[in-house]
């Protein structure tokens, strides 16, 4: 029976299997590419309104559901066609695509942005301030504090947002399906609408296991990265 | 080597942490600040290497303005150690200690031979020590390796904000006794900031008493005793002035133990508890009680020149007593 099932799906599976990787890793890289500068950024600022408003920007972005985030999405990008292309906007060859990966990869980098940039914002914040008086103290410049003291340092909380981030993105990849984005909530809707278990179980184990297996490889990379002088304080605190 | 120049530090308008300070800081000397926690000692210090700004007057390092000089490159020349000690826990003691010979580009070889020597000098196991973290450090360690770190680069001028303050009093005893060998050796320029009369009697070649900012009396630490200079001095230093007194006195100066010396020490009965001629009548106290014994030998540097008995040092105190309450 298994055997069925993999000549059978087999095929759709991995090319389902890749395009959600695909919008997974795109989305969180460039998530990380947004929300790390920008969570040094706001340790930087003497503007705490500013960090209050972003960070509840990112925070009302995490609690909108996600399907209503991607149909907001999708909505969104229709109105900015109708106001570049005024009223053809719904022809075919709109300025950008309404439907698919792109509306699919914004949502999906909306919502992964909130942890990586927490997690890079207290990580740096966390940092003893004692360390950095006696680091600017002894002549360090504020680029030399950032790159060999706060990032060292900040580091596992970094790779611990991005590991949330990623399992999170994983799950909600699925819905992405929904709107033409590919990934294997493809292959859940084809179960769903015309009632084949198969299908649904070619999409939902599958997605549970690359949630998994990224969440076991980003947190063998968080250890991989947390520097040795912390590695072992860690432990003995548990 | 150091000067302040009607030095004024105001925190937003109102606050004023330092007011109008003058004072003059001699090569190769340890000037403590001493202070109650507020006084602005810490700031008097913090303005030397930039760390805060004067906002008025100036602070000359080697005759130059410090406001002429590029922050980084002043703070490099400076050592600098905390209270809290500040060690990057991420770096091993080797590379904490490396921080500003590494900032400095010394070449690999140069700076650990360097570190080496400077565990050596506050008396830790190079090879023990090198390369474990700042977690596996007990609180005195931690201690040494802040001192270590900022002597690293052979600075000429030291600002140390308590660096012994966080810890027992006993291991802090220990750590004072090896920072002013230290000293000695290298008689490096040092501000030294502390809320600890006895530390600063113990360290200081001069003390500035600081208050609300204002500096109180600047002397050596036995004319700050024996004559303070106002009432605010006289308080601060409080019921513990007498047991301070004995502290700057050493027992070399005492008139029976100058005839201790013209006495043959008897040679079969080195007694186990050592003194030097320049330890304080108040150790020889401190050593009489915690040793239990009833001799102590008296040394000028290595050679024994005497045994010291109980009764003498108590005829010394209390003739020293019967002085102080004269002078009152």
């Amino acid at each position: 029976m298994i055997q069925q099932f993999f000549i059978k799906l087999g095929n759709d599976i991995a090319v389902h299997a890749f395009q959600h990787l695909y919008l997974t890793f795109i989305s969180l890289f460039i998530a990380v590419i947004i929300a790390v500068p920008m969570g040094i950024f706001l340790t930087k600022t003497k503007k705490e309104k500013l960090v209050n408003i972003i960070m509840n920007i990112a925070g009302i972005i995490q609690t909108i559901p996600t399907l209503a985030l991607l149909a907001l999405t999708v909505t969104v990008f229709i109105l900015i066609n109708q106001m570049i292309g005024g009223s053809d906007w719904y022809r075919e060859g709109g300025a950008i695509p309404t439907i698919g990966v792109l509306p699919g990869i914004t949502a999906l980098v909306l919502y992964s942005l909130l942890p990586i940039l927490r997690n890079t914002y207290t990580g740096i914040k966390e940092v003893d301030p004692s360390v950095l008086e006696v680091a600017r103290g002894m002549g360090m410049t504020q680029k030399q504090i950032l790159t060999s003291i706060e990032l060292p340092l900040a580091l596992p909380f970094i790779t611990a947002g991005i590991r949330i981030s990623s399992v999170w993105t994983i799950g909600i990849a699925t819905l992405c399906g929904l709107i033409g984005a590919g990934g294997l909530g493809d292959l859940i809707l084809i179960g769903l609408r015309s009632n084949q278990v198969d299908y649904l179980i070619a999409g939902t184990l599958p997605a549970a296991f690359l949630a998994l297996i990224f969440d076991g490889l980003m947190g063998g990379l968080e250890k991989w990265l947390t520097p040795p002088g912390l590695r072992m304080r860690k432990k003995r605190r548990q | 080597m150091i000067k302040f120049e009607k030095v004024t530090k105001k925190f937003g308008k109102e606050v004023e942490a330092v007011k109008n300070l003058s004072l003059e800081i001699q090569e190769s000397e340890l000037l403590v600040f001493l202070g109650t926690s507020g006084s602005g000692k810490t700031t008097c210090i913090k303005m030397v290497n930039r760390l805060e700004e004067v906002s008025s007057g100036h602070i000359f390092v080697e005759g130059k303005d410090v406001q002429n000089y590029d922050p980084i490159q002043l703070r490099r020349k400076i050592g600098y150690a905390v209270q809290h000690i500040g060690l990057f826990p991420h770096f091993t003691v080797g590379e904490n200690i490396a921080t500003v010979p590494n900032l400095l580009n010394w070449d690999k070889d140069k700076t650990e031979q360097r570190v080496t020597e400077m565990l050596e000098l506050v008396e830790l196991n190079p090879d023990q020590f090198r390369n474990r973290y700042p977690y596996q450090l007990s609180g005195g360690q931690k201690q040494r390796i802040g001192v270590a770190r900022s002597l690293a680069a052979d600075p000429d001028i030291l600002l140390m904000d308590e660096p012994f303050g966080a810890i027992d009093p006993i291991t802090r005893f220990t750590l004072q006794d090896g920072f002013l060998k230290i000293q000695k050796k290298l008689k490096k320029t040092t501000l030294f900031v502390t809320h600890d009369m006895f530390e600063a009697i113990k360290l200081g070649d001069r003390i500035a008493l600081i208050d609300k900012g204002t500096l109180q009396q600047l002397d050596k630490p036995e004319t700050l005793i024996d004559n303070p200079a106002n009432q605010f001095v006289e308080d601060f230093l409080g019921a513990q002035r007498f047991q301070l007194a004995l502290l700057t006195k050493e027992i070399g100066d005492l008139e029976n133990i100058k005839n201790l010396k013209k006495e043959k020490p008897e040679k079969e009965s080195q007694p186990e508890a050592k003194l030097k001629l320049t330890d304080s009548l108040l150790q020889a106290i401190n050593l009489f009680k915690t040793s239990r014994a009833e001799k102590i030998g008296v040394y000028d540097e290595e050679t024994l020149i005497g045994i010291l008995g109980k009764e003498k040092i108590v005829a010394a105190v209390s003739q020293f007593l019967g002085k102080w309450v004269g002078s009152q």
